[in-house]
């Protein structure tokens, strides 16, 4: 509980409103994910606690490639088949297909 | 990708599911790539060059109902097709209105979902079917978190960047094309898709139709074995 406060106090230092209750349901870890104890108490580090596992996690899908290009360079062409091209938009969109003339630029 | 990803949820099958693709080099195989694990499912892409009853074993062993062929390798797996419960979409005319994966992809919503189903990255997202000479094929589990460090490695390994235009000679139902049907997609790189790489015509029509497509990274993966594209392409000329 004293590690939940910490990072309360952490978060309304930096303008973030987190939800309180949220924060006390996760107990911090006496060791971290190799098993050990913090080398680094998380006193020393602002109140940010980066043992907790589910803090500063994200999950690596391959699905973020085409949503990054998406959004990035939606017309840059990402697929040509034959003398069909599809942008980038059309490929997350509804993927590969010609039937829908808008998202299908022809060549 | 949304769109697919979508239909196979809306086909009324719980996520984790294998889906099987039978196709060569298509747009539809590298939308495969997406669509299955924003679905949540497991991707089984099957060599179309095995035997028909290779590709039995493989359609039993990976167990799935559903199963998604092109018209060309339909021949293939008519042996196979008395599997129970199994749900066909043939397409042959991929792009074409009226054809039945379009009709498939038709079901399904272009709408961006929040959250994908995929986006756990210890979850199985592609199930590769490796050959043994002493039994039958093994089924290789990827997850998503090892196909996305594998994809950036060979981002890094061939050098990949924005003007990367990636000409599919490598099959991508071979351990996803090296994961390159991911890769090419991180940069914001080109696929260009060939239905079969025999001929000539077929290497210099590509070339034609797509302007240069024989740059950066078609050739410069190639120093991994893969014959390069761009030396095939002049020597056929």
């Amino acid at each position: 509980m004293m590690a939940a406060a910490a990072i309360q106090s952490g978060h309304a230092r930096h303008g973030i409103s987190a939800p309180a209750k949220a924060l006390a349901k996760v107990a911090p870890p006496s060791v971290n994910l190799l098993g050990r104890r913090p080398i680094i108490p998380s006193s020393d580090r602002g109140g940010l606690d980066m043992n907790r596992r589910n803090v500063y996690r994200t999950e690596l899908t391959l699905l973020s490639f085409l949503e990054r290009s998406a959004y990035v360079f939606p017309d840059k062409v990402a697929v040509i088949h034959g003398t069909r091209r599809y942008s980038y938009r059309a490929a997350s969109r509804s993927a590969c297909t010609g039937s829908r003339p808008r998202s299908a630029r022809p060549a | 990708m949304h769109r697919l990803a979508s239909a196979l949820r809306a086909a009324g099958i719980a996520s984790t599911i294998a889906w099987r693709f039978l196709c060569p080099n298509i747009p539809a195989m590298l939308e495969a790539h997406y669509g299955v694990p924003a679905g949540g499912g497991i991707l089984v892409a099957i060599n179309i060059r095995l035997s028909t009853d290779e590709i039995g074993y493989i359609l039993k062993h990976s167990g799935s109902k559903f199963l998604f062929v092109d018209a060309e390798f339909e021949s293939m797996v008519k042996p196979a097709r008395p599997h129970r419960a199994a749900r066909w979409c043939e397409w042959t005319t991929p792009g074409a209105p009226g054809d039945p994966y379009e009709d498939f992809l038709g079901t399904g919503s272009p709408a961006p979902r929040r959250e994908l189903a995929g986006g756990r990255g210890r979850d199985h997202l592609h199930q590769l079917h490796v050959r043994d000479h002493r039994a039958g094929p093994k089924g290789v589990m990827y997850s998503h978190r090892g196909a996305w460090v594998n994809a950036v490695g060979e981002v890094l390994e061939a050098g990949m960047g924005f003007d990367t235009r990636y000409l599919w000679t490598l099959p991508m139902f071979h351990c996803n094309g090296w994961c390159f049907t991911w890769g090419v997609t991180t940069v914001g790189g080109t696929h260009i898709c060939l239905r079969r790489v025999e001929s000539a015509p077929d290497l210099g029509a590509a070339r034609v139709r797509s302007g240069d497509p024989l740059q950066r990274g078609a050739h410069r993966a190639d120093r991994r074995g893969q014959p390069s594209a761009r030396r095939t392409a002049s020597r056929a000329r």
